[in-house]
């Protein structure tokens, strides 16, 4: 197997130092976790975040800085639902601007989690252990920022109920044709199906934290969600069934969420909107943008928190390439939409192609193309696809491109269709700007609640991947690493080529 | 406004002009060749000196102008106590005037103060120097032009009656959905504009915004695109070059009640639906105000309230938008009597909801019960179904009964002899933006000019079917001075 190193580096501080395990070695699984040849070594580096006194300065900081954006996000909501959705800069054609923009935005940050612990759980992509857990916790974070726009953005908000199914007096249901009904459907699938996931996979972790705590509230809290959790054979069985199934459950909605936030411009007829590719596209453009903020939080979670031996380099690396392939066929849906638009011959389809890329909002069209398409091409060089600086940079450069994504399609087609004299321009006001700044806090404090209680990386799931949890390790016969406070459960065992 | 006797009355302050829309201000006309020798801007502040005598105001540029020249209207910019509305909207041009020629001046000179202004106007929103530059939306605007008002020459109306109907060409109208069956409805309630009579004098705007409870929102509002107006008056300029149009269209546009509405399938909640006389209602205790329906619409005719419009202070600008007077609905107090002005034959919109045209539903039902109680009192209840009819000419809209050319006419499409049901068969009539699929009930007949011969020597749009048409605009000419 790989070159571990059987004892710790002395003078090594663990998890904080950069090691590069990129390269492919044939014939052999790479290692994805550095510098551990002990489980319980797992076990102590992800729990150490929880169970120190206090978190790092930087924690601090963010968590300042977030918590100063929920106090704004609450001002200006509670400025908008008490005055009207005047305060943000709407007009008559552009209905929806900030609000819906964000809300795509969201959902699409929301896609990775799912991707990452479903799909790739289903093809046996080992790797992703180390970012699982906290990428799964970042689309539900996403997906509550999400859920807050399409409830506020509604002109009587105290009625937004009435786009649940729920029996009532008026004997009346929603009106099944909507796209933003079945939005509300697939969004609240999503979540919730994302959110037993997650949870399912955190017990046997928050059985650890359990069972390692020493005050009495955590053994209480973390014992309570823990659900009883003692590692037994049978629960390690049912446990693996539920994840499997669960798994199964969440990838077809990787698919389909998007493809139906989708549906809410592409089964309008407006042009910009009208349009078959946005599926695909949504869907893509979604798994893009989810991975870039996954890179965008772990550089410096693991830098925070002591996790690059867990989040190692090839990490970083293999998400970046999925931002390369991603960001080609974003690339590739936005020359179809042009050419498609021309080859209809329809001209309102082609007046607002043409008018995005050289109309009133032409730079926002540009910021798009140019942080979508243009910058992440710098990914085909390995060199800058580990450079960490690069890597943090160029993904939120994505982050940027994909919000303006949203808001070229949202804005620029409602902004100038069918007749012009209905044709506007949108200003954002002081309100937009700070709601869409709050929802970034918002997401913000939840998730760095989320790093400093919670495990941020998969303990169970990590150690499977290690060479010392495949029985037939050859360090098995003179060293005993298994010793760590679970057993290593492998589910999938690796059964090394 | 008149002479500035009208200018407190906030409809005719909303009211956008009939040219230039733009509401809550008078402005100092020019022609996009002179804005741009002169180097201003739109909404550049400029100094008109004449003699001894002077003023400011600010320029906009409006193609169709002769160039050298510049017109204002009088009876705005009051500065005594006028009232909340009055006070201060707009330049007053009264200095300018003296009785040597109450109407016009010779001889002035016009010089940028450097100070901007900004114009609220309800259309060229962001294209602001839309007649300054040529643009991309300019020659898109002029590309989708002959489809939406779809004009003729008399001479060449001889040869072809049906050019109407081969302005847009689609092979296939294919919907997504099951369309609403209205077969055998009692009523197919329906409208037709015509575009060669129609001024675009905008009476219709007002007398649907006292018909229908519609609120004026002041300033500010207009400017970030939020007027209320159920019908507007679409104004379009003809030709290539923006600053020196060919022709000007008018085009009158309410909700043109499709019967396959676009709208309809967006909304979540089913706010927004059919009744069976095939109109498209709103349902306001339904909307939730997701305004999904008005990304959808494509005439873009639907108003939504972004604020208690309804209980604001009706003034020319809201001190921040958190500001909302709940003065007419106090149930005591000085005020009281405001809100006797509404129509109690339509609700009052509260915020957060859609509104838009119902082609006067009220009136509708008024003349329903009417003729259905004359029906039951002459024994047609014995029959067992309803089958009352309404004489053609019963309902009039609002929009109807204002329009002193009398474009508009309404009635019933079941009733073969009815003058609506005449006009949707006529050759020239067309429904806007029918290559949808959304099957309007409101139909146009396409305009048919009989130009005069150019004679040359002015060259300017000959064809300013209501330049003065509303409000006693006095056009008072200053001239000649310009400096490059």
């Amino acid at each position: 197997m790989s070159a571990i190193p059987s004892h710790g580096n002395s003078g090594r501080l663990p998890g904080f130092e950069e090691t590069d395990n990129t390269a492919d070695v044939p014939g052999k699984r790479a290692t994805l976790v550095l510098h551990m040849d002990r489980f319980n070594q797992v076990t102590r580096q992800v729990c150490q975040v929880a169970e120190s006194k206090r978190p790092p300065f930087a924690w601090y900081a963010a968590f300042a800085v977030s918590l100063s954006l929920v106090g704004l996000l609450g001002i200006c909501v509670n400025y908008l639902i008490f005055t009207g959705v005047g305060v943000w800069g709407l007009n008559n054609p552009v209905m929806w601007a900030f609000d819906i923009t964000n809300f795509v935005f969201w959902v699409g940050i929301g896609h990775a989690g799912t991707l990452i612990s479903a799909i790739l759980f289903l093809f046996r992509q080992k790797w992703r252990t180390g970012i699982n857990r906290f990428a799964e916790a970042m689309t539900i974070f996403a997906v509550i920022c999400a859920g807050l726009f399409p409830g506020i953005h509604v002109g009587r908000v105290w009625l937004a109920y009435w786009l649940f199914p729920i029996p009532n007096q008026m004997d009346m249901w929603p009106q099944f044709r909507s796209p933003l009904l079945w939005d509300v459907f697939a969004v609240s699938t999503y979540f919730n199906v994302s959110l037993l996931f997650w949870y399912v996979g955190l017990i046997p972790d928050l059985a650890t934290l359990r069972d390692r705590a020493k005050g009495t509230i955590q053994q209480f809290a973390y014992g309570l969600f823990a659900l009883g959790w003692r590692g037994s054979n049978r629960h390690w069985h049912r446990y693996e069934r539920a994840y499997l199934l669960l798994a199964a459950l969440s990838t077809p909605l990787v698919l389909s969420v998007h493809s139906v936030v989708s549906f809410d411009f592409a089964v309008s007829q407006l042009p910009g909107w009208h349009t078959t590719i946005f599926p695909p596209y949504f869907v893509a453009g979604a798994i893009f943008s989810g991975f870039a903020m996954v890179v965008t939080l772990a550089v410096p979670a693991r830098q925070m928190f002591g996790l690059k031996d867990m989040i190692t380099l090839r990490h970083l690396d293999n998400m970046n390439k999925i931002i390369l392939v991603t960001g080609c066929m974003v690339g590739y849906a936005y020359s179809m939409e042009f050419f498609i638009a021309w080859y209809s011959g329809a001209m309102y389809e082609k007046f607002a192609f043409v008018n995005r890329a050289f109309g009133q909002y032409w730079w926002a069209y540009w910021i798009m193309v140019s942080c979508n398409v243009i910058t992440p091409q710098l990914f085909w060089f390995k060199k800058i696809r580990t450079s960490i600086p690069i890597m943090f940079a160029l993904s939120l450069v994505v982050n940027i491109g994909m919000w303006f994504e949203r808001f070229v399609i949202i804005v620029t087609s409602l902004a100038n269709d069918f007749l012009p004299t209905s044709w506007d321009f949108f200003t954002p006001t002081w309100v937009d700007m700070g709601t869409m700044m709050g929802a970034f806090g918002l997401f913000g404090t939840l998730f760095l609640l989320f790093c400093r209680y919670l495990p941020m990386v998969a303990i169970a799931e990590i150690k499977a991947t290690m060479p010392q949890a495949d029985p037939h390790w050859p360090g098995y016969g003179h060293h005993h690493g298994a010793g760590a406070a679970h057993a290593a459960h492998s589910p999938d065992a690796p059964h090394a080529p | 406004m008149l002479d500035g006797r009208f200018a407190n009355i906030g409809w005719m302050q909303e009211l956008p002009d009939p040219v230039t829309k733009i509401t809550w201000d008078n402005a100092l006309l020019l022609s996009p060749t002179t804005a741009n020798r002169l180097g201003v801007k739109q909404g550049a502040m400029v100094k008109v000196t004449a003699g001894d005598r002077s003023m400011q105001a600010a320029v906009f540029a409006v193609p169709g102008m002769a160039d050298d020249t510049a017109a204002i209207a009088l009876g705005n910019g009051r500065k005594e106590v006028a009232g909340t509305i009055a006070t201060d909207a707009g330049f007053d041009a009264y200095p300018m005037r003296t009785t040597a020629a109450m109407g016009m001046l010779r001889g002035a000179s016009v010089q940028a103060t450097g100070d901007t202004y900004t114009f609220a106007h309800t259309q060229d929103h962001g294209s602001i120097d839309a007649a300054l530059i040529p643009s991309v939306p300019h020659n898109s605007v002029q590309e989708r032009l002959p489809t939406l008002v779809r004009e003729t020459t008399l001479e060449s109306y001889r040869h072809h009656p049906d050019f109407a109907e081969h302005a847009v060409h689609v092979p296939h109208r294919l919907s997504l959905w099951q369309e609403g069956n209205l077969d055998g409805a009692q009523f197919r309630w329906a409208m037709s504009v015509d575009l060669t009579t129609c001024t675009g004098c905008q009476s219709c705007v007002t007398a649907c915004q006292a018909e229908n409870n519609i609120p004026i929102v002041g300033k500010d509002q207009v400017k970030r695109g939020r007027e209320m107006f159920w019908i507007r008056v679409d104004r379009y300029f003809r030709g290539a070059d923006p600053a020196k149009p060919d022709g000007f269209a008018v085009q009158p546009l309410t909700c043109v009640q499709c019967e396959n509405a676009p709208c309809e399938q967006v909304c979540p909640v089913a706010a927004t639906v059919h009744d069976s006389d095939g109109l498209n209602n709103m349902v306001y205790n339904r909307c939730i105000g997701t305004r999904y329906c008005s990304n959808n619409c494509p005439y873009k005719v639907r108003r939504f309230n972004f604020f208690d419009y309804q209980r604001r202070d009706p003034i020319r600008e809201q001190q921040g938008p958190m500001q909302v007077k709940p003065e007419y609905y106090v149930e005591t107090g000085p005020d009281e009597w405001l809100r006797m002005q509404f129509n109690p034959e339509v609700t009052v919109r509260m915020r957060g909801v859609m509104e838009k045209c119902s082609f006067c539903v009220q009136r509708i039902a008024q003349a329903k019960i009417k003729y259905k109680n004359e029906w039951a009192k002459a024994g047609g209840t014995a029959s067992g179904k309803p089958n009352y009819s309404i004489p053609d000419g019963a309902v009039v809209t609002a929009c109807q009964q204002a329009c002193p050319a009398q474009a508009i006419v309404f009635g019933d499409l079941n009733d073969p002899t009815s003058k609506v049901s005449k006009l949707h068969a006529a050759r020239v009539s067309y429904g806007l933006l029918e290559e949808l699929n959304t099957k309007p009930r409101l139909k146009y007949m396409a305009r048919v000019r009989n130009p005069g011969v150019d004679h040359g020597a002015g060259g300017h749009g000959h064809d300013h079917g209501s330049g003065d048409g509303h409000g006693g605009h006095a056009n008072n000419g200053t001239q000649n001075g310009a400096q490059a």
